[in-house]
């Protein structure tokens, strides 16, 4: 086979380059320094960026959401006199399964609901209180072990 | 449905509150009082959803300082331009104006974004217990205070002063308070702006 053109021969070359680059600065805008505006400086750069995006896509949702969700939990712990914290330790200690997404929704859409949780978690402290109000069960001695 | 309608009226209502900043630590009183501004109090907060309350701090005058904070904290300014430094300590700013240390302390508390300017519109700060009326009948409830308020000794009457229970009494020719502290009080070299 025989070519007589060297038409095929010719490098099919695409775009000006130019517009490669206007892609990557469309990414590379808010980086700091030459990373900024050098092409071949800001390539590391910007692989770098979208490898963070994509790993804290889902990492970030989860932070941002298990934050608001806390911070409704306080909110109608407040409302009853009850702290955050010893609230979901108390309700982990009486086997009640609920996640935090479920207590802020109950906080807001059913607030007598999480009242009664509540009400769950002042009785149990009470309930410590007054076992622990008796030495006898904090004390321990020679003669009962 | 109407009730619906009424319903998120009444849970999207900004309720007034009131904190009465007699004998309470500044610093201390803003972390109490950002969140009611941020509306971080209901269980209905988002960042995005412009939820937070009104607060009137009312007796700003009578703040309490720990320690020797009065002379030692001091509060800085800069306009921006060459040689627009000054500072004060917190005596001086607070009797320039009895308001200005409480509404300082809220507004470092909070943090520095967009929200902040309209967050610090919805402190109403007093320097003594006189509210206008317009002010006054909006509130509705009021916050806790942050330390409980030690009575002066010159507050007890004068049975509970004798009465009170001591070992021993000091005798006649003893001097109890012999060293005098010299107040001087400097003027600052510039004055403090804002």
């Amino acid at each position: 086979m025989v070519f007589l053109t060297r038409i095929l021969n010719i490098r099919a070359r695409g775009p000006d380059p130019f517009w490669k680059r206007q892609f990557a600065k469309r990414l590379t805008w808010n980086f700091y320094g030459r990373r900024r505006n050098c092409h071949k400086l800001s390539l590391n750069y910007l692989r770098r960026a979208l490898r963070y995006s994509t790993e804290y896509r889902s990492k970030l949702k989860t932070i941002n959401m298990d934050n608001l969700f806390e911070t409704r939990i306080a909110a109608g712990c407040a409302e009853h006199g009850v702290e955050y914290s010893p609230f979901i330790d108390t309700l982990r200690e009486n086997n009640i399964v609920l996640d935090r997404k479920v207590l802020a929704d109950l906080a807001i859409y059913e607030p007598r609901t999480f009242q009664s949780l509540c009400e769950v978690v002042k009785r149990s402290h009470a309930e410590i209180f007054n076992n622990n109000l008796n030495p006898s069960r904090r004390i321990f001695t020679k003669g009962m072990l | 449905m109407a009730t619906q309608r009424v319903l998120q009226w009444r849970a999207f209502a900004r309720t007034w509150w009131l904190y009465d900043a007699a004998n309470q630590c500044p610093f201390v009183s803003a972390y109490r009082v950002v969140p009611y501004l941020q509306g971080k109090h209901k269980p209905i907060f988002h960042p995005l959803s412009d939820v937070g309350d009104h607060v009137v701090v009312i007796n700003t005058k009578d703040i309490a300082m720990q320690a020797d904070y009065w002379r030692t904290f001091t509060f800085f300014h800069h306009t921006g331009y060459p040689g627009g430094f000054s500072k004060a300590s917190a005596w001086r700013v607070h009797e320039i104006d009895p308001t200005r240390v409480m509404q300082l302390s809220v507004y470092s508390r909070i943090k520095g974004n967009l929200l902040r300017k309209g967050l610090m519109r919805r402190l109403h700060l007093f320097p003594d217990d006189k509210i206008p009326d317009e002010i006054l009948e909006n509130v509705s409830d009021q916050i806790r205070q942050v330390q409980p308020v030690a009575k002066r000794l010159d507050q007890y009457s004068e049975e509970e002063v004798t009465e009170f229970p001591k070992f021993f009494d000091w005798p006649e020719d003893f001097v109890k308070d012999g060293y005098k502290r010299h107040m001087t009080r400097k003027k600052p070299k510039r004055r403090y702006t804002v």
